[in-house]
């Protein structure tokens, strides 16, 4: 997946961790307090007009601005991403100014971190191991220009990490602000078609509706299930829902490619429900604390009869 | 209208209101569902009522016409029409029909609120899950007694809500109330009629 900031839906300028809100974010503004000097020089460049229109309302320079100061800005420059192990998702990676000191959330402990702070910036907590990548100390990467080969396994890195964090059994489970810091999107959209594509295949009949069927149950299921929990009085960031949900998933895919592969009916009942299990203690965890506790069960019912309905859908494809 | 904020409140109960509700529409006859819930009509329970009603009736269908199969020795293969017809059957009677019923009462200066009424159509589809459950047994009397003992059961259950809020608008709250028990047992027999009429 290419890292293009263009192609990307429109997020707001924000660190990971924090509620979306409309406002301007102060990341812009310290952004736009350090682009005059830019400016001038852009003027100096006689470019055109045209070329320095942000194409994207939510970058803070245009394309043109972001390859230029790449060729001509020192590599020493004061480049820091809002998120270590990879450049933040939602600001542009060159900029002069620092971020904001509350935007380093804590680094999960098997990622590496690829810069070196500098300036007023805090430092990494100290009980996370920071390991130096292979980059060492030079320039800090850019997404532009680097191979695609990185930009993958950056991605593949952070869905197993954040797998990991999820699904399998780990000390930071029971708080769910630590649960899913680095979320994204890919994991889910994955894990989503690759349940609907196992699916489809083992359906003998009617393929492609079975594709539908289940793709528009897990995806919408997901929005429900996130705005279920906003509707009844819950704090949760809305896509990381949606990016926790989709990981919970993953249970159900492995279940769902085992079945796919041994036809037998009483095996098929036994992993799905012991798929079904798991995805659920996956979830729950997360889903039960962003509610108050009189209506715990009113949030993690839903959950359970997604999940029943995939495992249903799992067991009677044949 | 398109923020969350904007519908929180049609979501404000908690667990035990849920249950407590859901508990109340399984009796007909008492007539102060509505009452209970003027202050705090929910959409919650309508809707996840009717989710759970289109998963278990089409998932209880699945599992009646797999086993009708295996006896008869015949091939089977899986039908996802049954999750789409099903969605497309409950979502549309609980989202339609009581926003007729609302048009309908206005014109006759009866009015009652939407949400209220969406409130009371959601809840009078429990007693429809455990009907499909009983469902399963093979003998079809048994099958027509089941849908007719829980079609009669919410038929009642809305008309006798109902009933009691319109009374004092005139003569016509007869036909009103008649036309929508009748409505509700449409639904019963067509519940039986798709799902649970197995022919192999």
């Amino acid at each position: 997946p290419a890292r293009t900031r263009k192609s990307s839906p429109p997020q707001p300028q924000l660190p990971r961790g924090r509620e979306i809100s409309p406002a301007p974010s102060p990341q812009i503004r310290l952004a736009d307090t350090a682009r005059p000097p830019r400016r001038r020089r852009r003027a100096a460049m006689s470019h055109n007009y045209g070329d320095t229109i942000p194409l994207h309302p939510s970058s803070a320079q245009s394309d043109m601005d972001e390859i230029e100061s790449l060729m001509y800005d020192a590599p020493s420059a004061t480049v820091l991403p809002a998120r270590p192990p990879s450049p933040p998702r939602a600001s542009i990676p060159i900029s002069t100014s620092p971020p904001p000191p509350s935007s380093k959330p804590p680094l999960p402990a098997s990622s590496v971190p690829i810069f070196v702070p500098q300036g007023p910036t805090p430092a990494p907590p100290a009980s996370v191991s920071v390991a130096i990548g292979s980059e060492g100390f030079g320039p800090p990467p850019n997404t532009l220009t680097e191979p695609v080969w990185d930009t993958v396994k950056r991605d593949l890195a952070r869905i197993v990490s954040n797998l990991k964090l999820v699904v399998f059994p780990n000390p930071n489970r029971e708080d769910p602000g630590k649960a899913l810091r680095d979320w994204d999107l890919w994991g889910p959209f994955f894990f989503i078609v690759f349940l609907g594509l196992t699916l489809s295949w083992s359906a003998s009949v009617k393929k492609s509706e079975v594709f539908a069927v289940a793709f528009a149950v897990l995806a919408a299921g997901a929005i429900i299930l996130t705005l279920n929990v906003l509707l009844l009085g819950g704090h949760i960031i809305f896509f990381q829902s949606l990016s926790l949900l989709g990981y919970c998933l993953f249970p159900l895919d492995v279940g769902a490619l085992i079945c796919l592969l041994k036809d037998n009916v009483i095996l098929k009942i036994i992993v799905v429900t012991v798929t079904l299990a798991w995805s659920s203690w996956a979830a729950y965890p997360f889903m039960s604390a962003a509610v108050n506790p009189r209506r715990k069960a009113l949030a993690i019912y839903p959950v359970f009869l997604m999940y029943i309905s995939v495992g249903f859908l799992i067991i009677a494809i044949d | 209208m398109f923020s969350v904020a904007a519908y929180k409140p049609y979501f404000d109960v908690d667990t035990s209101d849920v249950v407590e509700r859901i508990w109340e529409s399984v009796f007909p006859f008492r007539g102060n569902f509505t009452e209970k819930t003027s202050d705090k009509p929910d959409l919650y329970g309508p809707f996840w009522t009717c989710t759970t009603l289109i998963f278990v009736a089409a998932s209880i269908a699945t599992f009646v016409t797999y086993l009708s199969h295996k006896w008869h020795k015949k091939e089977w293969t899986y039908d996802i029409n049954l999750v789409t017809w099903s969605a497309g059957l409950f979502y549309g009677y609980v989202t339609f029909v009581p926003l007729g019923l609302y048009v309908i009462l206005k014109y006759f200066s009866a009015p009652a609120g939407l949400v209220q009424l969406w409130c009371l159509y959601g809840y009078s589809l429990f007693i429809f899950i455990p009907a499909s459950l009983l469902s399963i047994v093979p003998i079809e009397i048994f099958r027509w007694v089941i849908a007719g003992v829980a079609g009669f059961m919410s038929a009642t259950f809305v008309a006798v809500n109902l009933r009691a809020h319109i009374l004092n608008s005139g003569e016509r709250w007869f036909l009103i109330v008649a036309g929508i028990f009748l409505l509700q047992l449409g639904l019963a027999v067509l519940l039986k009629l798709y799902f649970f009429t197995i022919t192999v």
